[in-house]
């Protein structure tokens, strides 16, 4: 409830169209109240008048049946039929006045809502896309898109349907109220006598709603995590004859969300009767009510049956209040789910520099530690994933890390991007410390290559050009004439692209992932080797990027790389010594701390890990 | 065959009555509930219907005699008695449909659930089933929404769908018989208007459900791209992205409103026309109808009037359900498809009725003239003739694409051979249940793959009752050591929190705890460092000890000191030794061993 503030302020930027769309509905459940007093007309003033032979004249009962005895021709024994006519044909009018007005103020809010969800929809992807690594991390990817996707069309859902459902009610219960005041006042309290304890039903399901509706999404959340983590391990489910064990996983929890969801059958269950005895009480208290005043000569008998007929539209919309009510629960807490995403603080990518400086590619390391920021914090202090390390990368050298894994050389390409702050120590590019460049300039002169990396189920041209788009959007390579095309094959060359992509079904364009092919490890990194080469970085970062990719190729690679990297800084992380050899610094790690550092001939030159690697690579 | 001959039965307007009658089945089972539901529906359309009447009834013999008398004599004593007794009988009608709303929401709402809970178990348990070639030519994200929204579709089919179709039906055929009963000629403008509404109804239906339609697939693109770009955040993130990634999100979106306005706009137009018909036909009502009041004698009471026009006035709101019923079953017609086609997708590999257990496996393994292929006609082993004795250690050496795995996967039953046999101690395989196969076999897959919860629950996946000693003697079989105090570690979705290294260690232990009599091993070293590999070399050899062994490697070191090479190609075995044997040789495996040998040279 607290949350829902948040609601209307997503829908701020359009509440002039639904207070209109409101206004419209307004007309429109004026126009249908005036609906049951063309019956009243045609039973009080044609037929009761044929029958008492002209002498009963109900003709000024109230105003609004009035306004309509001036409209309609003036009434005589001979012209009835022409009445009835005209009395029909006036109920048609209203009818049609009332339908357009309706579908008017529809289409309003609901081209209302779709702009307002689109928005919402835009905010949480551009959010999420500025959001600091180490907050991504804390939730998992399925449940954030199940908040992007599922939340937000529960919210469009109650928006479209329910808000202007809200205005309506109110406009017939409020409209129906005066009509009926017009008619008969005590009649009118004795007709909504009920409405309070049917309000409190209504609000106290909504209360309970909210909880078990809270349980049901989480237990539904548990049962799809199965369900992924079987399928994803299908392989090894089978492989180890377990299928038995995990349908007895599954079936506990399906079960479990079989009996939330008929808990929460059970609870609309109790509800909705109670709220409908609570209505037909209501309905047969007017009913009884208004029998005795017709029958004391109060009110007439055309104005009971339009009068009846507004009672139960006071009454009906109380009924619909408790569905409103049991959506609104629904929205306030994917709202918070929500806002939950969008309360994040953003990553802060620093001050816009005045001129962006030239990068000669200088790297220092000085007493840098690291923890990630997720782990115990009363471990952390055991839980460094760098302790202490310094070290100098010369402009234009090639440094290799090396070490094995969880040694840490991952997390010192996610400090030099700055996805993560050193905890302690600092780091420096050209000799200013890192802090000083904008996030985005500094990401863009590095140039990294991941051993998994992550390619989008796009052509492998599109992958391989993924950071060549114009100011416009367009890809830079989609005209062949472009100059950028040669850069475009020079790196897919470099990276031994070419060397596969003739046997892609459609070469370049290719599509890969889920809606097309399934690139082998090895050709997914070389895919993304194209990719950042085709940045042209400034200093190019190897992280095991070929470990995948066949001997051969990878000394072809290596080839390509040493002439085109030749003047920049380049850190290869590796744990063969076949890529590291040739580097101008091998710096070798154990657990976050810096055990060796030189070249490869001043390492086997000592006793250590280096050496030790050496003879066990090297004999087997 | 038989499965695509169900695909396209489904598919088509066609296809909704065998749909129809196949989801019913799910409702079937639970008669009691059906039973009642049903019961109930019919109780309350006819208590809804027969309000009306009560009011002219109450008009006809109550209010307008008694009016009459008191408009003849003054001072004439008003009898409440019938009033009071028409009140009683509103307040019985009132009190039917409360239990009839109870037991709607009752009944209807188990039945969602229980089949919903059928559906799923029923998937479920296929999918358990279902051969690895199924899994090969299947996303896993299509899987998940079969038993997530599609189930929650096709059960709203069943249940308030069912609703809907029968309160609709019953109600209309009261309103439509009241109402021939006390005037045929008021009756029959109604009997007019009925199919008028019906017909724009439907039409209406359909094309909201086209733009619907539309919606969901631009929406399962949304998906999809909060789904990459939420994945490939450091991708977008290190070549600075964020912003062009967002405009082009922003188009998709775009798109996304444009479709579901549609919808929206056609779902606005619906309504208010069917209201308009409907009023219409009352208009015709209080023309008629007025006509007979006022005739001489009077053809109708006025309270048939009345009653007419509250008729014509509500016979929109059956109409209303019967058509959201039928647009509801049309649009989950592909969720229904997909889920049926899954329930019924034959199972492959599965245990022959007259299978009998493996007893403890000695290890013999012999391809006799095994024919393999994935699509008929191209052969991936046209014909094997492999015999491997019992504690050989085998290793499978060639290029990609030439058959090694599917060897492997044959042994482990993965796949069957399409002709000849695959005999395990003598025995043709296809004679013995799966389950004591695989539970006397250790696979270990190029990608490990570990699941949420701790690392003690991951090692002993194969063997659920095992003891933190043998989990520890296991880890420290394959040099894992150091994980014997991380046991209740917990390691996050699909052990996101280790190292692939870690993870392959893990996998490893998992694979020799179960203590296998047979040991596959699909290329498990390739995502480990080299450094790790040659560390754990020796446990390699201590695991393969004493059992039988099929090794992949593309590293050659690794397989150097199995029992027997052999090098495959196109599916034919080329050569077949040893190491020294091989290398003497001079064939394929030299020219392999020495190229490899050469890349990998360390200057010195």
């Amino acid at each position: 409830m607290n949350k829902l503030y948040l609601l209307f302020s997503v829908l701020d930027r359009w509440k002039w169209h639904y207070l209109l769309a409101g206004l419209l509905l307004i007309v429109s459940s004026f126009v249908r109240m005036l609906e049951p007093k063309v019956l009243q007309i045609a039973v009080d003033g044609v037929v009761n008048f044929s029958k008492s032979g002209g002498k009963t004249t109900t003709i000024e009962a109230d105003p609004i049946a009035g306004l309509f005895y001036t409209i309609l021709p003036k009434i005589h024994l001979e012209n009835l039929v022409t009445v009835l006519f005209y009395i029909g044909l006036l109920f048609a009018c209203l009818a049609s006045m009332q339908a357009l007005s309706r579908f008017f103020a529809s289409i309003l809010s609901a081209s209302s809502t779709e702009k307002a969800t689109k928005q919402l929809r835009d905010r949480l992807f551009t959010h999420i896309q500025a959001l600091p690594l180490s907050q991504l991390d804390k939730m998992p990817t399925g449940e954030m898109i199940q908040r992007c996707t599922g939340d937000v069309d529960t919210i469009r859902k109650f928006v479209s349907t329910q808000i202007v459902e809200l205005i309506r009610l109110a406009a017939i219960f409020i409209g129906a109220l005066i009509m009926m005041f017009l008619v008969h006042i005590p009649y009118t309290f004795i007709s909504i006598a009920l409405v309070i304890p049917i309000v409190i039903t209504a609000y106290l399901f909504f209360k309970k709603e909210q909880i078990v509706w809270q349980k049901h999404e989480d237990e539904q959340d548990k049962l799809t995590a199965i369900i992924q983590e079987n399928l994803s391990g299908i392989r090894v489910v089978q492989a180890f004859a377990q299928e038995q064990a995990e349908i007895d996983r599954f079936e506990k929890q399906n079960l479990v969300k079989r009996d939330i969801g008929v808990r929460q059958i059970d609870l609309h269950m109790k509800f909705w009767p109670i709220s409908d005895w609570l209505v037909n009480m209501q309905i047969a208290l007017s009913l009884f009510a208004g029998a005795y005043f017709t029958l004391h000569g109060q009110i007439s008998v055309g104005e009971y049956a339009s009068f009846f007929t507004y009672a139960v539209m006071v009454t009906w919309p109380m009924r619909s209040l408790g569905r409103i009510v049991s959506q609104l629960g629904m929205a306030s807490v994917a709202m918070e789910r929500i806002s939950q995403i969008l309360d994040t603080a953003q990553e802060d990518y620093g001050e816009t520099p005045q001129e962006d400086p030239v990068i000669k590619g200088k790297i220092e390391f000085r007493n840098v530690s690291f923890a990630y920021p997720h782990q115990d914090t009363k471990k952390a202090s055991q839980k460094w994933a760098l302790h202490n390390l310094s070290f100098i990368a010369q402009a234009g050298k090639k440094i290799a890390i090396m070490g094995s894994t969880g040694a840490g050389k991952s997390t010192i390409i996610k400090l030099l991007t700055r996805f993560y702050e050193p905890t302690e120590g600092e780091i420096y590019l050209d000799d200013r410390p890192l802090a000083d460049y904008h996030k985005t300039f500094l990401r863009k002169k590095f140039g990294i290559v991941h051993q998994k990396p992550f390619l989008f189920s796009t052509s492998i041209k599109e992958n391989i050009a993924y950071a060549q788009y114009d100011a416009e959007g367009h890809l830079a390579i989609q005209h062949t004439d472009h100059v950028s095309d040669t850069d475009f094959q020079q790196a897919s060359r470099d990276a031994a692209v070419t060397d596969f992509i003739h046997k892609m079904p459609k070469t370049y364009d290719t599509v890969v992932g889920e809606k097309g092919v399934t690139l082998s490890g090895g050709q997914k990194q070389r895919v993304a080797l194209a990719r950042t080469l085709l940045s042209d970085p400034d200093i190019l970062v190897l992280d095991d990027a070929t470990s995948a990719v066949d001997t051969e190729t990878e000394h072809n690679i290596q080839d390509a790389l040493g002439k085109r990297m030749q003047k920049k800084t380049t850190f290869i992380i590796a744990h063969r010594l076949t890529s590291v050899q040739y580097a101008d610094k091998i710096i070798v790690l154990e657990k976050g701390q810096k055990l060796q550092e030189g070249t490869h001939d001043e390492l086997l030159a000592q006793t250590g890990f280096y050496r030790e690697v050496y003879d066990i690579q090297v004999h087997v | 065959m038989s499965q695509h001959l169900v695909d396209q039965e489904f598919s088509g307007k066609k296809a909704l009555w065998p749909f129809l009658k196949r989801i019913m089945r799910y409702a079937t089972r639970y008669p009691k509930w059906l039973g009642w539901f049903l019961f109930w529906v019919v109780i309350v359309a006819i208590a809804d219907a027969i309000f009306p009447l009560l009011l002219m009834e109450m008009i006809d013999k109550e209010v307008t005699p008694e009016l009459q008398k008191l408009s003849e004599d003054s001072t004439y004593g008003v009898d409440f008695g019938g009033v009071f007794f028409y009140t009683g009988i509103f307040l019985a009608i009132g009190l039917i449909q409360v239990i009839g709303v109870y037991a709607f929401i009752r009944y209807t709402g188990r039945i969602q659930e229980y089949v919903m809970y059928d559906l799923r178990d029923a998937m479920f348990k296929r999918l358990q089933k279902l051969s690895f070639s199924y899994y090969d030519r299947s996303a896993s994200g299509w899987l998940l929404t079969r038993l997530t929204s599609d189930t929650d579709r096709v059960a709203e089919v069943i249940s308030w769908g069912l609703l809907e179709a029968f309160w609709g039906m019953s109600m209309i055929t009261f309103c439509i018989g009241a109402m021939l009963v006390y005037s045929w000629k008021l009756g029959l403008i109604m009997l007019i208007s009925i199919p008028i509404m019906l017909v724009v109804s439907i039409r209406i239906r359909m094309l909201v459900l086209k733009y619907s339609r539309e919606a969901r697939k631009i929406n399962s693109e949304l998906t999809a791209a909060y789904n990459e770009h939420i994945n490939g955040i450091v991708v977008n993130k290190s070549t600075a992205q964020e912003e062009r990634v967002g405009h082009v999100f922003k188009q998709l979106s775009n798109r996304m409103r444009r479709s579901s306005y549609k919808a929206a706009y056609h779902t606005a137009m619906y309504i208010p026309l069917v209201i308009l018909i409907g009023s219409i036909a009352a208009a015709f009502v209080v023309f008629f109808g007025g006509q007979m009041a006022i005739a001489v004698p009077a053809a109708i009471t006025v309270g048939t009037l009345v009653a007419s026009f509250d008729y014509a006035m509500k016979i929109f709101i059956p109409i209303v359900d019967i058509s959201m019923f039928y647009a509801r079953a049309l649009g989950s017609l592909s969720a229904g498809e997909r889920i049926f086609s899954l329930i019924d997708e034959p199972i492959e590999i599965e245990d022959a009725k007259d299978a009998s257990d493996f007893d403890k496996i000695r290890g013999d393994i012999h391809f006799d003239q095994v024919e393999f292929y994935y699509t008929k006609g191209h052969s991936v082993l046209p014909n094997l003739d492999l015999k491997i004795e019992a504690g050989q250690s085998i290793a499978l050496v060639g290029a990609t694409g030439e058959g090694k795995s599917t060897i492997a996967n044959l042994v482990s039953r993965f796949y069957e051979p399409k002709a000849g046999q695959l005999k395990i101690d003598g025995v043709d395989y296809t004679q013995k249940t799966l389950q004591s196969l695989r539970a006397q076999m250790g696979i270990v897959l190029q990608t490990p793959h570990l699941f949420s919860g701790t690392i003690r629950d991951n090692i002993r996946y194969g063997k659920k009752d095992a003891t933190d000693e043998q989990i520890i003697a296991a880890l420290e079989k394959v040099g894992a050591t150091e994980f014997g105090q991380r046991l209740d570690e917990e390691i996050g979705e699909e052990g996101e929190q280790l190292s692939m290294g870690e993870k392959q260690l893990l996998s490893f232990a998992r694979a020799v705890l179960v203590d296998p009599r047979i040991f596959i091993m699909d290329e498990a070293t390739s995502s480990i460092d080299t450094i790790t590999e040659a560390k754990i070399q020796k446990s390699i050899q201590e695991m393969l000890k004493g059992r039988t062994s099929i090794i992949i490697a593309h590293r050659l070191s690794t397989i150097k000191n199995c029992d027997r090479i052999l090098v495959i190609q196109k599916g034919q075995i080329l050569e077949d030794g040893s190491h020294n044997v091989l290398m003497k040789k001079h064939g394929k495996y030299y020219d392999l061993y020495t190229k490899q040998l050469r890349a990998e040279q360390v200057t010195s």
